[in-house]
């Protein structure tokens, strides 16, 4: 269906000429596609908005229209700012640089992963400003397990503000959460720096978790079933037969957040060696020589 | 690169020579300067087309004008560095992409 050039302004048929003149600069300051850059649909909204007023704003063309002798498709507007060049397409494009704001002189060092994606529509317009006085700035100790599987908490800190910390799963050493309206005064955030205790058995690189799990010289030898801690609970392992020290196991998806956990076996021996075991060592080594050392040895 | 001339036969009427002697004279466009006069590219023609138009259908004065302009080359400025951001990153290994997304989102549970 043809499209009507009177409900694209919003107007009556019997508007007068200042009425459109009005409604189209209203609806033009609002569909402009320079300043609406992330809109797709508004250079085609604008453009539509142009034929209509170009057709509307002649009266000869209104007119004939009106009469149903021409329609808007067949309308070729002959309007001077039909901006056939979009100044977007420029100001995104290599020449852009020539007036965009720092586009010419960008440095990577300056930037800022947290500003940009955390708060880049509240503070793009005062890039470079100081944060204001309202914000505050705290340092919590999270303990290991709060870090890796995430926690709500609510902490006291030493200047008596009291704050509700939702601390996300699998965060890193170091990282700073903003608690929005939790700063110094209600208008500011509560920047809080995050240290995360060691576990004195886990430890975590990204999303994989290690321990280190000691078992006995059966264990060793013969394989078998064991428990293994992991952080979202204690689970059921295998271990092969005829594991070394440092032989790592992995868990698949028993990390943070998917990620693996990997079980470094330890050969722990009796506190005692015994007469038994000796005897029994002695017996099976006279025919059972091995080399572990032989690569080694033979790279020196 | 065009002369002022060559602009002026591009532009449709009534963008006249004295209009954009007067843009150039607000700073709202800057052509290179050169001894024989001003050279135009095709973003300082397409940006004489945005002022004509801010300034006539929608009617930005001379003081508006001086506001809209730098809020605009802000705007496309910090656009042009978001893009620069997102193909840095989508060059990255799938590992680190994960880990800044792993961060916005944790910015985002915290506003």
């Amino acid at each position: 269906m043809a499209k009507n050039p009177y409900e694209i302004l919003g107007v009556s048929k019997t508007a007068s000429e200042a009425d459109i003149k009005v409604a189209y600069r209203k609806l033009a300051r609002k569909h402009h596609p320079d300043l609406n850059p992330s809109n797709k649909n508004a250079a085609e909204k604008f453009k539509e908005l142009n034929t209509a007023n170009a057709l509307l704003s002649d009266k000869e063309k209104r007119g004939a229209f009106d009469r149903g002798e021409i329609d808007m498709e067949g309308q070729q507007p002959q309007h001077p700012q039909q901006q056939q060049r979009s100044y977007r397409d420029y100001a995104e494009g290599p020449q852009g640089g020539r007036y965009n704001f720092n586009g010419a002189d960008f440095d990577p060092s300056d930037l800022d992963l947290e500003g940009l994606f955390g708060g880049f529509g509240r503070r793009a317009g005062r890039a470079g400003a100081a944060r204001p006085p309202a914000d505050a700035h705290y340092s919590i100790e999270v303990e290991f397990l709060e870090a890796a599987c995430g926690a709500k908490k609510r902490v006291t800190m030493p200047d008596g503000k009291t704050l509700n910390i939702s601390i996300p799963q699998g965060i890193e050493e170091g990282k700073q959460l903003r608690l929005k309206g939790q700063g110094a005064q209600p208008t500011g955030d509560a920047y809080v720096t995050v240290q995360i205790r060691p576990h004195p058995f886990f430890t975590r690189k990204g999303s994989d978790i290690t321990i280190e799990l000691p078992i006995t010289l059966q264990e060793c030898v013969l394989g078998g079933k064991i428990q293994v801690p992991t952080i979202h609970g204690p689970v059921e392992m295998t271990i092969p037969q005829g594991a070394s020290s440092g032989t790592t196991l992995r868990l698949k998806g028993k990390g943070v957040k998917g990620g693996e956990q990997y079980v470094k076996v330890k050969l722990v021996m009796p506190k005692e060696i015994d007469s038994e075991l000796e005897q029994a060592i002695r017996t099976w080594s006279e025919t059972h020589a091995y080399h572990p050392r032989k690569a080694m040895e033979a790279a020196i | 690169m065009k002369t002022l001339d060559e602009v002026l036969e591009l532009l449709d009427a009534p963008i006249d020579r004295a209009t954009v002697e007067r843009y150039i004279a607000h700073e709202w466009l800057r052509p290179m300067a050169h001894k024989a006069g001003w050279y135009f590219e095709e973003i300082d023609i397409a940006r004489i087309e945005l002022v004509y138009h801010l300034a006539q259908d929608i009617q930005v004065n001379d003081h508006g004008m001086d506001v809209v302009l730098s809020l605009l080359d802000q705007l496309y400025g910090h656009r042009a560095h978001a893009q620069k951001l997102n193909q840095a990153i989508a060059q990255q290994s799938l590992e680190v992409q994960a880990e800044i997304s792993m961060v916005m989102s944790m910015a985002e549970d915290n506003s």
